[in-house]
């Protein structure tokens, strides 16, 4: 069970302030100390060096610039240990590429002579980066909260006695849509559970990710709608996260209208661009390691941006999976192209 | 008294020793062994074929420290530990932002040559480019999680073809975080003595 703030109390927490705080603070009091260290050191051997020989200007300057280069380099070392966490992907992939030899320098000269054979026209495909949103159009006949269900494949409509509640959560979920339509969100990586998950997050719509989960959660154990497979965590929670996500996507896609269909192109692109998921190549194609947290449905919307294609990688991984819910931390999955 | 100043001079010796590196190095790039020494002396006579000036700024310009936000920039010996780690690896590219031309002059060995208006916007070999490198393409927008480690350099500090390349990457969206400079280019890399590779590759 949950508490109000999404945490489960019975498995540890790592906040975002105890997990990040330390680090830096540690760094910073190894820093100066080393730097006093050698900073006193040079300044003695500087003191008693021109004391006792009587080359005074040379080694003077020498010490002081000394204590310059020493100085300069230790922001480029905390540098280097901040990057570091980002090199010790899986060695044993980077290994099997190593032994057939990198294709990509040859793609690359290969392309690059292409491109300067011919004569660099063709107008590009838009903005690239451009994230604004089509404006907002609030369709108003659009689907119910009950059709919205049943398109997704869940299971009956809101019960009579929580009509209410439905009627509420309607209300939560056409405010987060028409924030969507506005182009008034982001998609980006919060923590959860000591994961970073990609999220959608409304600017400014009164609407905070727990009512959500609570409806949706409450809706789940009356029984009002069942959770799909695919949206079945490896360790058998619900992803709400990407259940939120996949309703207001799905039901922007399927309204009949063009901002409609765009908006729900344009968290394709959001969520596609935010995706930290990093894959290797190996004999079978390219290969993600399911973490925790994981459904199918939240890998297929880091590769494709949309939480519904996931059959697309449930096919090419029947072997691993009788069922989408079947996942489990540390699997090789196949990403289709 | 004698035996403390001898400790303590001892003591700053350690510490400047502990920061001098031998400047060599051996990798695996592209299925071929590549191996930088600074033996290749007598050439740093040549500097002088490095020493373009850039068209952009009419003659007599030198680019700054920092190529772009969030991009660092690095000396010899951080260049080399990246081809010994990264590219060996095949995590990271060492990348020549010149134009084929000036590449003919002498390159660092283990570079790829990527001119930097490939890259342009407008380049319709933009998106393959990018591929290539490792980002994943998806309706006109670009994931860098697989994406290539780059590092950076032209001809040297009278020349922004790296700066160019750098922007034009940073446009598409490649992170910050990803790219590196090397600053110092052909023309500190040739005085240095440093091995150099001629002809086309």
């Amino acid at each position: 069970m949950k508490d109000a703030d999404g945490k489960d109390p019975t498995r540890p927490w790592v906040t975002f302030d105890n997990y990040i705080v330390q680090e830096p603070s540690k760094a910073q009091f190894d820093v100066p100390k080393e730097r006093t260290k050698a900073f006193l050191m040079s300044v003695a051997a500087v003191w008693v060096l021109t004391f006792t020989l009587g080359v005074l200007t040379t080694l003077s300057f020498m010490g002081g610039r000394e204590q310059l280069v020493e100085a300069s380099v230790v922001p480029s070392g905390i540098e280097q240990i901040v990057a570091a966490p980002a090199l010790p992907e899986e060695a044993p992939v980077a290994d099997t590429s190593v032994s057939v030899g990198d294709p990509v320098p040859d793609r690359i000269a290969g392309l690059v002579e292409a491109s300067l054979g011919s004569a660099v026209t063709r107008t590009s495909n838009s903005d690239l980066l451009g994230t604004v949103g089509p404006m907002s159009r609030v369709a108003e006949d659009g689907p119910t909260y009950a059709e919205i269900l049943k398109g997704l494949g869940m299971r009956g409509a809101p019960a009579e006695s929580g009509a209410t509640r439905a009627e509420i959560s309607q209300d939560k979920l056409r405010l987060i849509r028409e924030g969507v339509l506005n182009g008034t969100y982001t998609v980006k990586a919060i923590e959860r559970k000591g994961r970073e998950r990609l999220c959608l997050r409304l600017e400014n719509a009164d609407v905070s990710r727990q009512e959500v989960e609570m409806i949706l959660q409450t809706a789940m154990e009356n029984g009002e709608f069942e959770v799909p497979e695919a949206l079945r965590q490896e360790g058998g929670e619900a992803d709400i996260d990407t259940l939120l996500f996949n309703f207001i996507q799905t039901s922007l896609a399927s309204d009949g209208t063009a901002e409609g269909s765009e908006a729900a192109v344009e968290m394709s692109r959001r969520a596609f661009m935010a995706s930290k998921a990093k894959t290797s190549k190996d004999k079978k194609g390219r290969i993600y390691v399911v973490e925790p947290g994981d459904s199918l449905a939240y890998i297929s919307l880091q590769f494709y941006g949309r939480p519904s294609d996931y059959e697309k990688i449930f096919q090419a991984n029947r072997t691993l999976l009788k069922s989408p819910d079947q996942i489990q931390v540390g699997q090789r999955l196949i990403i289709p192209g | 008294m004698w035996a403390a100043t001898a400790l303590i001079l001892n003591a700053t010796f350690a510490i400047a020793q502990d920061r001098v590196m031998e400047a060599k190095a051996s990798f695996i790039f592209n299925g071929q062994k590549i191996e930088i020494t600074r033996e290749a002396t007598g050439t740093s006579g040549d500097v002088a074929r490095f020493v373009s000036e850039d068209a952009s700024c009419g003659g007599s310009c030198v680019f700054p420290m920092e190529v772009a936000p969030g991009v660092a920039t690095l000396g010899e010996l951080e260049v080399l530990d990246f081809l010994v780690g990264q590219v060996a690896a095949n995590q990271g590219l060492m990348i020549d932002a010149r134009s084929p031309a000036d590449r003919a002059a002498g390159f660092i060995p283990g570079t790829v040559n990527l001119p930097h208006h490939t890259l342009d916007a407008d380049n319709s070999f933009r998106a393959d480019i990018l591929t290539a490198l490792g980002a994943r393409a998806f309706e006109g927008v670009y994931n860098f999680a697989d994406a290539r480690q780059l590092l950076i350099y032209d001809n040297g500090p009278s020349n922004d073809d790296a700066g160019r390349l750098v922007r034009n990457l940073l446009e598409a969206g490649y992170p910050a975080e990803m790219i590196q400079y090397y600053r110092g280019g052909m023309q500190a890399w040739s005085v240095l003595g440093f091995s150099i590779q001629e002809g086309t590759s």
